[in-house]
């Protein structure tokens, strides 16, 4: 007994160093084993494990428990092999998903002791490592996959922790700056919008509330930037007419900032992203001028202090794309005066500067006006010079039209012209009633006004009135009515956009008189107080709700339309317009 | 690169704005505001892109000209903002909305 006992202990422990030495030849052998095997090898076990299973059911187990752990993933062990020196038959364990092995394992070493024990040896002289796997197979074959998957990415994960000098040229690279400004003005939008759609118009929650307010002018929203807006003097606003919601502003020098500040600035602002502009653009001179090109979403188009025509492309960068020149073929003096006329096909840009030069431009050709056109009046005082410059201030195309423009100037006339006349000459007809420069003119463009009311047009003055022309009865040139309620100049005058009556005024004490002709030919409706600033420059969005306007510290205002005042009155409307036609 | 960082701030300073992670489209994070002692970030890091990549593409199954342009989880206890790139993700966990109107 004893002695069978010792030899069983001696045999036992033959068997446990051929097993490690197995195991040793296995870990050797799986790194040449490549993964595509795998399959072949899977097969091979099937077709042995059925000739064999009904003999060897002891074996496959047994054998199991040696093999089995190693063969689960080729990638398991190779990732292994390379970042552990050492593989024991435990480590493998722990990365394989499947929990048998270790049990056949020790069920098998208990086995081999007890019986079989020289078939099994035999087994594995014959480096028949293959038929065993089939029962581990067929157990976790489903396994198989995701230990292979999990594999692969343990094995990715350790190798890629990237290192701070890669995360910091990544943050250099083009592709990460514009992703970055482009999907940070989105979340922006989100985190502000709260509940509402990030792409969705802000207006109807607001319109919702405003029912119950009174006033008929509420402040929605202000926008100034500390960096670009400060001490700047707003001399330009215009909504986009492809974007929704959005409008651009230009500005004037920073006359208390420091020399690296930008000269000239123009800002398109985003109602929906409170906090900072969505782009900027820069030139290097005041900008007295912009707007957007009706034709191109992505252009806009700026008149410097200069006299230089700028367009910049919002794709491409903050600085000018094209600028037109600054000699004599062009302007010397600040434009005042910027629109784009004509059809999509056909358009030009129209700059009039303050020295009465108007220039049409082909965007295509910037170092040279297409056509220059001087414009002069009649010198009223009697010195040497028969005519004299019309020094412009602004200047206003009738809707839809591409020849005839009016022009505010500084001697107080509107001077009415037009752009291709057959003579040499340039006719101007003079609209004289303001007694002090004209600041801002206006022509109403509503699509629900009638021809009469079509022809109005509005002109805002230093000398603290504003006046209605009717500009078809050009007989004795003298205005409708003044509207006279400011204190101060009146510095800006706009129709509003859809309401044929409804006009707003800009005063130099921070007013903003809202005027409804059909109501009140004396009055403003509303004078709503902005401010202590003067407001320079306003302007009605597309759909006549809102109204944009910069004062002379460079903050734009958003005032919301109430519902009451959009409503028009069909029958006051009607009454006006007889009496206008009554008034000649 | 100063811009980024300024922005960041402005992103995180924002009222109930819990954190900020870029990452790309493997789970690196590029930028983070959680730091390396919480696991949070690396949580984000890990699980988001996945699903931005299955939305893409579910985006994109349903109508061949459509693409993905913003991810919003919304959950009990916070809400998810994803913006996704072509390579990057812009992801900002916001925790509850207050009761704050817009401002009138």
């Amino acid at each position: 007994m004893n002695n069978n006992y010792q030899d069983k202990q001696k045999l036992l422990q033959e068997k446990k160093e051929k097993i490690a030495r197995l195991k040793e030849e296995q870990m050797r052998q799986q790194l040449q084993i490549a993964s595509v095997r795998l399959p072949q090898q899977i097969t091979q076990v099937e077709e042995n494990a059925d000739s064999n299973q009904s003999s060897h059911q002891a074996q496959p187990t047994q054998n199991q428990g040696v093999i089995a752990p190693p063969q689960q993933s080729d990638l398991i062990s190779l990732y292994l092999q390379t970042k552990r020196k050492k593989l024991g038959f435990q480590t493998i364990e722990m990365y394989s998903n499947n929990p048998a092995p270790p049990q056949t394992e020790v069920m098998t070493i208990e086995f081999g002791v007890q019986c079989d024990f020289e078939i099994q040896q035999q087994k594995q002289e014959n480096d028949d490592q293959v038929i065993p796997i089939m029962e581990n197979v067929r157990r976790d074959s489903r396994k198989k996959r995701e230990i292979l998957q999990s594999a692969e990415k343990v094995i990715e994960k350790v190798e890629k922790n990237i290192s701070m000098e890669e995360i910091n040229s990544i943050v250099q690279s083009q592709s990460f700056q514009r992703f970055f400004s482009r999907s940070s003005k989105t979340i922006e939008k989100a985190i502000h919008g709260g509940e509402v759609d990030v792409l969705e118009d802000l207006m109807n929650t607001q319109q919702v509330a405003q029912e119950i307010g009174k006033d008929n002018l509420t402040k929605l929203l202000s926008f100034s930037d500390k960096v670009y807006t400060e001490n700047r003097v707003v001399t330009s606003i215009q909504w986009s007419p492809t974007l929704p919601n959005t409008f651009l502003a230009a500005y004037s020098q920073n006359e208390e900032g420091s020399i690296t500040d930008q000269v000239g600035v123009v800002l398109l602002w985003s109602l929906q992203l409170k906090s900072r502009p969505e782009f900027y653009c820069f030139a290097n001179s005041p900008i007295t001028s912009a707007c957007f090109h009706p034709f191109s979403p992505n252009v806009v188009l700026g008149g410097l202090y200069n006299g230089q025509v700028v367009v910049w492309d919002l794709r491409a960068k903050h600085t000018p794309e094209k600028r037109s020149t600054l000699n004599s073929g062009g302007h010397s003096y600040p434009i005042y005066g910027l629109s784009i006329v004509g059809s999509q096909n056909a358009n030009n840009v129209i700059s009039s500067s303050n020295d009465g030069r108007i220039c049409i431009w082909n965007l295509a050709q910037l170092n040279q006006p297409q056509k220059i056109i001087d414009l002069k009046t009649k010198n009223k005082q009697q010195t040497t010079n028969p005519q004299v410059e019309v020094n412009s201030t602004c200047m206003v195309f009738p809707q839809g039209d591409a020849n005839n423009f009016y022009v505010g100037a500084e001697d107080g006339c509107i001077y009415k012209s037009k752009l291709h006349q057959n003579t040499n000459e340039n006719i101007v007809i003079p609209f004289e009633e303001h007694l002090a420069p004209v600041s801002g003119i206006s022509l109403n463009s509503s699509p629900q006004a009638s021809p009469i009311i079509s022809n109005l047009l509005l002109s805002s003055s230093f000398d603290w009135t504003c006046k209605l022309w009717n500009t078809r009865t050009q007989s004795d040139n003298k205005c409708l009515a003044t509207f006279e309620c400011s204190e101060d100049y009146v510095y800006d005058v706009q129709w509003n956009g859809q309401h044929p009556s409804l006009f707003s005024t800009t005063d130099g004490e921070g007013y903003v008189d809202l005027w409804d002709l059909s109501y009140d030919l004396e009055a403003p409706i509303t004078r709503y107080k902005s401010g202590n600033n003067s407001i320079n420059k306003s302007q009605w969005s597309k759909d006549g709700t809102k109204i944009a306007i910069g004062d002379s510290f460079g903050e734009i205002q958003i005032l919301q339309l109430s519902q009451k005042a959009q409503k028009v009155d069909h029958e006051r409307l009607a009454k006006l317009e007889q009496w206008i036609k009554s008034e000649k | 690169m100063s811009d980024i960082e300024e922005t960041i701030n402005r992103i995180k300073t924002h009222k109930s704005v819990q954190g900020i992670v870029i990452c790309n489209n493997d789970g690196q994070i590029i930028r983070s505001t959680y730091g390396t002692e919480s696991k949070e970030g690396e949580n984000i890091a890990r699980t988001i892109p996945t699903l931005a990549a299955k939305a893409k593409s579910t985006v994109r199954d349903l109508d061949s000209n459509n693409e993905l342009t913003f991810l919003r989880i919304k959950s009990k206890n916070n809400e998810i903002m994803v913006a996704p790139d072509k390579e990057f993700l812009l992801i900002v966990v916001q925790g509850p909305k207050e009761e704050k109107k817009e401002d009138e």
